[in-house]
């Protein structure tokens, strides 16, 4: 496409229609000078903030914030030591979903911009410290072959990229003679997972959890990543008990009807979950989050239907 | 606060430009010296100041005393960011403590090459607010934005905000009132209100292409007029 330059400054205040701003990015993904507009249009905006009048935070503020993270932490450690017991299979339908999303769908990170003016150090991968201690970007990769705490999200994708890897190079010891085609797989599967570490480095991916509505599935939990850049969208879901045949779970997203006061509900995906509870679901996203309303999980009969017939299990929590 | 106990860390400061560091927005330094003098060496063996940079490094290695002095020096610019666009101090406490929880799950994804750690934590930032505002209703409080921000309030009012954020903020008050009104009336709805153009247009009882172009127009001269800036160290 040319060069969406007219678009660039609605496009980086998210102004842009779903549409529109697929477009832009799917030409940023290529386009190193439109990368460069967009970052000089970025920074200019990111300074609009010193304009709001200041007000200082409530002091109590820091505590706060240094008390969650202790918990989140904490709680970080315990799903690392129980995920230790049980490591989790990505579910059958992820596979499905990840050979759907695999050609035009898993851009390079997008190369930073060189520039003469930054001089060649801009955008070279941080290196480790030479004081030895080790960064989390270390820990996370050590943690994802042996689990340990991490970022829950981070957590999830990296345990899920080393599980992926090692059933990858399973096939491969186990058949030789299709390792061409085991090696297609295993590309195409780290690049999925790389996908999932672009949208979770995104600072516009938006994060939504879901809660149970019946007391039957206390203790159920949902993640929802939502990616506006890449469209791409996960749901994590743990503590689902395993269906019976032909019953399966079924992902859906609540959308604002524009110009209308209803919603329509549509229909994501269908994942099964493992024995120990957990269930993950790739896809793509076409709801801007501007419009989404809930979501939610119910259960269906195996291979999903269109509109939901059965209550919802799960909703986003409000 | 433990800046003392944090070890020296890589020195891989980015010696284009330095950002702005200046931890007493809340807790005024006893010392009476002027920590940005100091901080312009940030490369130096008696910096005290890390950079942003540096601190996100840090923080990226589970350093929560590097977090901490983040905090410092940008809690004070994301409260008031998400004070302005939600007009509720409970929603702008909420957005003030996720948007530090994601800067620390994050920070070992922060690319210096596309933006400012600044840009970074106020994107974010505002992307919270604006998620919080279309969830809800639509913001009643908005007013008049324009005559809101270039009314600002008189710096020696608030003696406890860093010197580097006052001499920010006039610079950016600078660019924005050489925009022709009717532009800059726009990118402040744009920016602060997060309404979409085409409520903007509505608002201002507007063609959707005029509201369209001139906040093109608009962003387009702000990002000339705050680019030279941004290379600039301000405390030097």
């Amino acid at each position: 496409m040319a060069h969406p330059t007219d678009s660039l400054e609605a496009y980086a205040l998210h102004l842009l229609s779903a549409e529109d701003e697929r477009e832009v990015a799917g030409h940023l993904r290529t386009c190193a000078a439109c990368q460069e507009r967009l970052r000089i249009i970025e920074q200019a905006l990111g300074q609009l903030a010193y304009l709001a009048p200041p007000v200082a935070p409530p002091p109590t503020a820091e505590d706060q914030l240094f008390a969650r993270i202790a918990d989140l932490r904490r709680a970080e450690q315990r799903a690392a030591s129980s995920a230790a017991l049980a490591p989790h299979v990505p579910s059958r339908v992820e596979d499905r979903h990840t050979s759907a999303m695999v050609p035009e769908a898993l851009p390079p990170t997008p190369m930073p911009v060189a520039s003469a003016r930054h001089g060649p150090q801009r955008g070279t991968p941080a290196p480790a410290s030479p004081s030895g201690h080790i960064s989390r970007r270390e820990r996370s990769q050590a943690a994802a072959l042996f689990p340990r705490p991490a970022s829950s999200l981070w957590f999830y994708a990296l345990s899920l990229a080393a599980v992926v890897l090692l059933v990858a190079v399973g096939v491969l010891a186990a058949n030789l003679s299709a390792t061409r085609s085991a090696n297609a797989t295993l590309t195409a599967q780290v690049r999925a997972q790389q996908t999932i570490l672009t949208m979770l480095s995104n600072p516009h991916t938006t994060v939504y959890h879901l809660s149970p509505t019946t007391s039957a599935l206390a203790g159920a939990t949902g993640t929802i990543i939502l990616d506006p850049t890449s469209h791409k969208g996960m749901l994590l879901a743990r503590n689902l008990p395993p269906l019976p045949s032909g019953k399966t779970y079924e992902f859906w997203l609540v959308q604002a009807v524009p110009g209308q006061s209803g919603a329509v509900t549509l229909p994501v995906g269908t994942f099964d979950v493992q024995n120990d509870g957990s269930g993950e679901l790739v896809f793509t996203n076409s709801v801007p989050v501007s419009r989404l309303r809930n979501a939610g999980i119910s259960i269906e009969p195996t291979g999903g239907v269109k509109t939901p017939d059965t209550p919802m299990l799960m909703l986003m929590s409000a | 606060m433990a800046v003392a106990t944090v070890k020296p860390v890589s020195l891989r400061t980015r010696g284009e430009r330095s950002t702005p560091g200046d931890s007493r927005w809340l807790n005024p330094e006893p010392s009476g010296s002027d920590t940005r003098a100091s901080e312009q060496c940030a490369g130096s063996p008696s910096a005290p100041e890390p950079t942003d940079e540096v601190l996100l490094q840090r923080i990226a290695a589970d350093d929560d005393a590097a977090l901490r002095l983040f905090y410092r020096r940008y809690a004070g610019l994301v409260f008031s960011l998400a004070r302005r666009m939600l007009g509720d101090q409970g929603r702008a406490e909420e957005v003030l403590q996720e948007t530090f929880v994601r800067v620390w799950r994050a920070a070992i994804t922060y690319d210096p090459a596309r933006g400012r750690p600044e840009t970074w934590v106020t994107t974010i930032a505002r992307n919270l607010a604006i998620s919080i505002l279309r969830k809800g209703q639509p913001p009643a409080f908005l007013g008049d934005v324009l005559a809101e921000v270039t009314a600002l309030p008189d710096d020696r009012n608030d003696p406890e905000e860093a010197a580097w954020i006052k001499a920010r903020r006039r610079i950016v008050r600078d660019a924005i009132e050489q925009l022709p009104e009717q532009q800059r009336r726009v990118v402040l709805l744009a920016y602060f209100g997060g309404l979409t153009q085409a409520q903007i247009a509505e608002r201002l009882g507007e063609p959707l292409g005029t509201v369209k172009s001139r906040l093109r127009l608009a962003l387009r001269r702000l990002a000339g007029l705050l680019q030279p800036e941004l290379n600039d160290d301000l405390r030097a």
